[in-house]
């Protein structure tokens, strides 16, 4: 795979998976910048979702995603179990979160007015195992996957198949091989 | 019914999602009206994982943050030390309301326009027009002319008032950013994109 193609450049011809976490975070280490573009852009909703999830503000959530993706820059020669990336990137990011609400909630009782911030509800054991598995199952399942489920964009089939470069008619058979992946991964208790 | 005549876990989904053609539908039907124990576990599976995926829709983060990312990654393999710029104070170049009332233009277009500024520094220019909303706020839309093509194009801005400081992350690559509701007593905007940071004075208390 060649530095300096684009994450979804390199998918359209659909002949090569996108690198593992692991092979990612290689290239990182050996400097290469378009690993960590693509590594940033497989994760970086994940990390801004668990920060929102933890009650924060939009402006807070992206000083969080930047701030946990700098903590990977720190650690990138640390870090042993690379294919763990997914449950890592989330722990750091609700670390982050949680000193971030502890600080505003300072802040906010010294102005005497109403802390409105609340945790949502979020099943966290159900989201780390099934961003693990997601990150398990790897390649284009892992995009497709992501895309279809997880996307707030809903991209429509026709759009998966030009970033695939696969037919729409291919995109329905593709989905389901995934999925069936994903559920021999979690194992089929996991949503029950 | 054998595992061989049970549905495909793609019919299967297909069906769960509305997408299965009538014979697919048809045969899924009668598997699970058949208490094919096989089918009816992938299904509720299926469910139960698009319903949890339902609540963890993922939000997409400002393209700022990308952009800082890259500028942190660069930085870090240059082996530089991640400062923060240095502030540039911002000129006021032009005031419509100073330069359009010499020019005897200021009745036709302030009013309705608003109030445009422009300040210069070496590294940027920022074009700010602001839009009274009501008597406590104004609405500010700005734009970063960065003199280097080559720089990062999104910028950050804060407005900050005597007890209030409002950020605006969501900028896009044009250089663009926006504020709904700025109070007027307002002293202050800056900008900066990481490698270049301006600052500027406001004074909003005429904005009408």
């Amino acid at each position: 795979m060649t530095e300096g193609r684009s994450h979804f450049v390199r998918h359209r011809d659909g002949s090569e998976p996108p690198p593992s976490d692991a092979e990612l975070l290689a290239r990182c280490r050996a400097g290469g910048a378009a690993a960590w573009d693509t590594l940033v852009g497989r994760y970086e909703r994940l990390v801004f979702t668990v920060a929102l999830r933890n009650g924060v503000s939009r402006e807070d959530a992206a000083d969080i995603t930047q701030s946990t993706f700098v903590a990977l820059l720190d650690a990138l020669d640390r870090i042993r179990d690379d294919e763990r990336l997914p449950s890592w990137l989330m722990t750091v990011a609700r670390r982050n979160a949680w000193r971030v609400r502890g600080a505003s909630r300072r802040e906010v009782s010294l102005d005497g007015v109403e802390d409105v911030a609340h945790e949502p509800t979020v099943d966290w054991e159900t989201y780390l195992a099934l961003h693990e598995a997601l990150g398990q199952l790897g390649g284009n399942c892992r995009e497709l996957l992501v895309a279809l489920y997880f996307d707030p964009a809903e991209p429509s089939y026709a759009q998966l198949a030009q970033r695939f470069g696969r037919s729409i008619g291919g995109i329905g058979p593709m989905r389901g091989r995934c999925l069936d992946r994903l559920r021999s991964i979690l194992g089929e208790e996991t949503f029950l | 019914m054998s595992e061989d005549q049970s549905p495909s876990f793609t019919d299967l989904l297909d069906w769960v999602e509305g997408r299965a053609d009538e014979t697919v539908a048809a045969r899924v039907a009668a598997a699970i009206g058949a208490g094919d124990q096989r089918a009816l576990g992938i299904v509720e599976w299926i469910r139960s994982f698009r319903r949890s995926a339902a609540q963890m829709a993922m939000a997409t983060p400002p393209p700022l943050v990308r952009q800082n990312l890259r500028l942190q990654f660069a930085r870090r393999m240059a082996g530089e030390l991640a400062v923060a710029p240095d502030f540039v104070d911002g000129e006021l170049a032009f005031d419509s309301r100073r330069d359009l009332s010499r020019a005897g233009t200021r009745g036709a277009s302030s009013d309705a326009d608003g109030v445009h500024l422009m300040f210069r520094t070496a590294p940027a220019d920022v074009l700010i027009d602001l839009y009274p909303m009501d008597p406590q706020t104004v609405r500010l839309d700005g734009r970063v002319l960065a003199s280097d093509a080559a720089a990062p194009p999104i910028f950050e801005a804060i407005v900050l008032a005597p007890e209030r400081r409002l950020r605006d992350v969501d900028g896009d690559e044009l250089g663009q950013f926006h504020f709904d509701q700025v109070p007027r007593d307002a002293t202050e905007l800056q900008v900066t994109n990481q490698v270049v940071a301006v600052r500027m004075p406001l004074d909003l208390a005429d904005v009408d």
